[in-house]
């Protein structure tokens, strides 16, 4: 059986090294691409990356990537996004106002805390219990799966129908996984959540098909 | 609310992870990889790598770890242990590392802590201090592995860190370390006052009731267990169950 081939875009974001790491572990020979027709002969797209909104959406833009992700989204490539990678989907950002993102899941990325009488500590860094409200990616609706957390901003969707799972800071719930078309969106960084991230990972590649 | 962290604690020399007692009489364990491995399947929430020698001999030995680790291991990982630049962080950064541990060398220039931490964010700069009970009663931070004394109160260091952008602080008993006879709660009680950010306690864990009972605190986010998981004389699981026990919120594993 031939293996899915997974595109993993660098756009000068940080941090992507582990995302390989972790999706070669699992026995898919990812691609680091940064030319945008690369991203439309891949089984699978994963956007990774840490770092500022502004800069990420630059460098998306710099190489034509941001339309060739949209395209890859018309084709219906399965395509994961992890933190920043889902932030870049959004709308805009209250971290970069000045910038429009890709607009791909409609909503707004705003920064954590701002809304709370007393704000927790930012950037929420560490564990954090994830409770899907619809069955996906190999967890059922209403159970929870504990993942790894570093983020300062968070991804507001303009159609909550989107949310597949939250986690609950200063009472409040923060969406962290968003499901729309063949995107799957995660704040939280499955390359880092030990094997329940790796089962994860594992169930979105089973999406992807050569 | 975040989870307690139980941390296993891997001091390196060369490639081997070795443990001594009080940072002395060092003893081999065995390869850093296949530790690191065991611990991280055995469920550990995360792994501090401390080259101890680095200040001695360099950083390559070390990045290579990580970069063997990193393939195996998905959790988060703290390097840590002869940084004096942010040259040697990025290195660390590179090889896979997401969070670096800095003590010898903030010591000597805190303004290292704040490059750092303005490069990849404040989250990913430890302070690690080791600490030593001094005759006035105090405890004083030393250096280079424990060796060098500062003549620095830790009480005087550690606000200062955290101004310079420290976002965690690891604190390590000299005195418990590698004797698995308890890990110090006074040192704990002491820190625990001084710190606005994640706090984690290590040295000289005996057993899983032990790290359990320190975890309860208030004060304590995580725990750094070396010795006492090296000779297993506790497990990670033992640790996690001792906390549910307890009532400890800790990260479940279901996989």
């Amino acid at each position: 059986m031939s293996r899915p081939q997974i595109a993993v875009v660098d756009y000068g974001a940080g941090n992507i090294l582990n995302v390989l790491r972790a999706l070669e572990y699992l026995e898919v020979q990812p691609q680091l691409v940064s030319a945008p027709e690369s991203v439309s002969a891949a089984d699978g797209i994963v956007i990774p990356g840490v770092g500022a909104f502004g800069a990420g959406m630059r460098g998306l833009r710099s190489t034509g990537m941001d339309q060739a992700l949209r395209e890859s989204v018309v084709e219906g490539i399965p395509i994961l996004a992890i933190c920043l990678g889902m932030q870049l989907l959004a709308s805009s950002s209250e971290e970069s106002p000045a910038e429009n993102g890709l607009n791909l899941i409609p909503g707004k990325v705003l920064k954590l805390g701002t809304s709370t009488a007393s704000p927790a500590r930012v950037p929420d860094t560490g564990w954090a219990s994830v409770t899907f409200s619809r069955s996906t990616l190999g967890v059922s609706a209403g159970d929870t799966r504990d993942f790894y957390f570093s983020h300062s901003y968070y991804f507001s969707p303009t159609d909550r129908a989107v949310v597949s799972g939250s986690k609950i800071r200063e009472s409040a719930e923060v969406p962290v996984l968003l499901e729309h078309n063949n995107i799957v969106a995660a704040q939280f960084h499955p390359e880092k959540s030990g094997k329940e991230g790796i089962s994860l990972l594992q169930s979105w590649i089973q999406n992807c098909k050569p | 609310m975040s989870f307690k962290r139980i941390i296993a604690r891997l001091d390196i020399k060369n490639h081997n992870v070795i443990k001594g007692i009080q940072m002395d009489g060092l003893r081999v364990i065995g390869p850093a990889q296949e530790l690191a491995k065991r611990y991280y399947l055995d469920g550990a929430d995360e792994l501090i790598m401390m080259d101890v020698v680095a200040s001695l001999y360099g950083r390559e030995a070390i990045a290579e770890i990580i970069r063997d680790v990193t393939t195996q291991c998905f959790i988060p990982i703290t390097v840590g242990g002869g940084i004096r630049s942010l040259a040697d962080a990025d290195l660390l950064f590179r090889a896979g590392a997401d969070k670096v541990a800095v003590n010898t060398g903030a010591n000597a220039r805190p303004s290292l802590i704040t490059e750092i931490a303005e490069k990849y964010g404040s989250q990913a700069v430890i302070v690690h201090i080791d600490a030593k009970k001094s005759e006035s009663g105090g405890w004083e931070a030393y250096t280079e592995s424990g060796r060098n004394s500062t003549g620095i109160d830790v009480c005087d260091w550690i606000p200062k860190a955290i101004d310079h952008g420290a976002g965690e602080v690891l604190v390590t008993s000299v005195d418990q370390d590698g004797t698995r006879k308890g890990l110090n709660r006074d040192l704990l009680t002491t820190v625990g006052r001084l710190v606005s950010v994640p706090l984690v306690l290590s040295g000289g864990t005996t057993d899983a009731a032990d790290a359990a009972g320190v975890l309860e605190l208030n004060e304590t986010d995580g725990i750094a267990v070396g010795a006492a998981l090296h000779y297993r004389t506790t497990t990670v699981p033992d640790i996690r169950e001792k906390c549910r026990e307890l009532g400890v919120n800790v990260r479940e594993l279901v996989a």
